[in-house]
């Protein structure tokens, strides 16, 4: 570990200022803390919210894992892991079970997370209502208020349109029957995991500068309608890889006349199940 | 002389605020500071530790004490914090003597917009298994959890539903007795048995 660095990268001043908006975060759930966004190493768009809030809570003995969309080996994942080990000297694991940190770009494990885990989000677009109200100063006030009725306006256009709601990813939730909250771009088949969830689950974006969180055991409803319920997206295969039928599958072109399997998202999962555990 | 503070100000600080967040998100779970550290007199090794976690020069600390008492002094040196005689302009409170504690609706919860600018109260209790059963529920809850909480009033449990009742204005509380802390954000609902 290069001595050039503080441990994990970031000053403590600016440690000190990002642990006391988690507290908050946590003690207010799903209401967006602002907090003093730093400059990283890495442009925006690239984890830079998750990456400070890892940096402000990772210790010596903590065993780091990443994932980028289900998966431990690409690209975002790999060099957020760099940056750690560089700075760091952090141990990295694969095994979602064996990490006490978990900073992840829009999925959720298929292992269930168990108490004393922290799931670190990368949030591009922390404001649920920001494609109904761009202007922030009106959004804060709307989250104040409880003035949410426009959007299940949003949701009730898509039906008018689509015949379902069509939001697939970055479904909206309310959290602990409060806060309308963005659970960043996680596909909704995700949204049910963070219900009553044992661990902790910390969101942080870094180029609109907020940080919120639910805590453990809160409800986390999607939102929808008596007569269109929250349905999860279903698959009619099983993942070409493990045959597993309860993961969140992605959908892969073969060649170029349109054969198509599906795969599990989730890397360490699909592994397992074919018997090959991740190291 | 001044007393010094962490050992180390990277490592201590992380290990005690690690404990911090899991008390934030699990309330009513007795949590150690995990660290070793000796304060100034009437200061206890946890309210310290996590004080030292907490404050620095963007921080306002009000106190139950003096300003030029030995305990203010060591915060202040070590962290670079503001003092303020003003219960309602702190963002951090400390009570030295968790019996002689004032209605939370003296200090400042924040508003419906922004929340987020309250105070948090470090209170120092004499121990954390005498006193009335509390029973408490809410986030970070799985069902629900008893703590005793020594010399604590049951009128103050009542001033603190008044001010939560303003959520998500309100009040972060940390009860300190020697290393251990115990942590009850604002959603948590308290019932005195």
């Amino acid at each position: 570990m290069p001595l050039s660095y503080n441990f994990a990268y970031l000053d403590e001043q600016s440690k000190k200022m990002i642990r006391r908006s988690i507290l908050k975060a946590i003690a207010i759930p799903g209401f967006q803390v602002p907090f003093g966004g730093r400059e990283m190493p890495l442009p925006y768009g690239w984890g830079t919210g998750g990456i400070q809030l890892t940096a402000a809570i990772i210790g010596p003995d903590d065993r780091l894992k990443v994932i980028d969309q289900g998966s431990d080996d690409t690209v975002n994942a790999i060099s957020i892991k760099a940056f750690f080990k560089k700075t760091a000297g952090i141990a990295i694991t694969e095994e979602t079970k064996e990490a006490t940190i978990i900073q992840t770009r829009h999925r959720i494990p298929e292992t269930p997370l168990q108490k004393g885990q922290i799931m670190v989000f990368q949030v591009p677009i922390p404001e649920p209502l920001q494609f109904i109200e761009p202007k922030k100063s009106q959004t804060v006030k709307m989250h104040g208020f409880e003035e949410y009725g426009s959007m299940h306006v949003k949701l009730y256009e898509d039906i008018a349109k689509f015949g379902r709601i069509a939001t697939a990813f970055d479904y909206p939730v309310q959290v602990h029957q409060r806060y309308i909250m963005s659970p960043s771009p996680i596909p909704k088949y995700d949204n049910p995991k963070l219900h009553r969830s044992p661990a902790v689950h910390l969101f942080g974006a870094g180029r609109e500068k907020r940080i919120y969180a639910v805590p453990p055991y809160t409800d986390v409803v999607s939102l929808d309608f008596e007569d269109y319920p929250f349905e999860l997206e279903k698959w009619d295969g099983a993942c070409a890889v493990c045959g597993s039928t309860d993961s969140f599958l992605d959908e892969i072109i073969t060649d170029d006349t349109g054969t198509r399997v599906f795969i599990c998202s989730d890397t360490e999962y699909c592994k397992k199940n074919t018997g090959n555990p991740a190291p | 002389m001044m007393q010094k503070g962490f050992d180390s100000e990277v490592f201590d600080s992380q290990a005690v605020f690690r404990n911090l967040l899991l008390a934030m998100a699990n309330p009513g779970t007795i949590a150690a500071t995990g660290i070793n550290i000796s304060c100034p007199g009437r200061l206890a090794p946890g309210a310290g530790a996590l004080l030292l976690t907490l404050l620095d020069f963007e921080t306002v600390l009000w106190a139950d004490l003096d300003p030029d008492t030995p305990e203010t002094q060591w915060l202040h040196f070590h962290t670079g914090t503001l003092l303020t005689h003003a219960p309602d302009r702190a963002g951090f409170a400390l009570f030295t003597d968790g019996e002689k504690l004032m209605d939370p609706g003296l200090f400042n919860p924040g508003t419906v917009a922004s929340p987020d600018i309250s105070t948090t109260l470090v209170i120092q209790v004499r121990g954390m298994d005498q006193g009335r059963q509390l029973r408490l529920t809410g986030p970070g809850i799985e069902k629900d959890t008893f703590i005793h909480l020594a010399g604590i009033k049951t009128e103050f449990w009542e001033n603190r539903a008044m001010v939560n009742q303003a959520y998500p204005a309100g009040i972060d509380m940390i009860f300190v007795h020697a290393r251990g802390f115990t942590a009850l954000p604002r959603t948590t609902k308290v019932a005195v048995y």
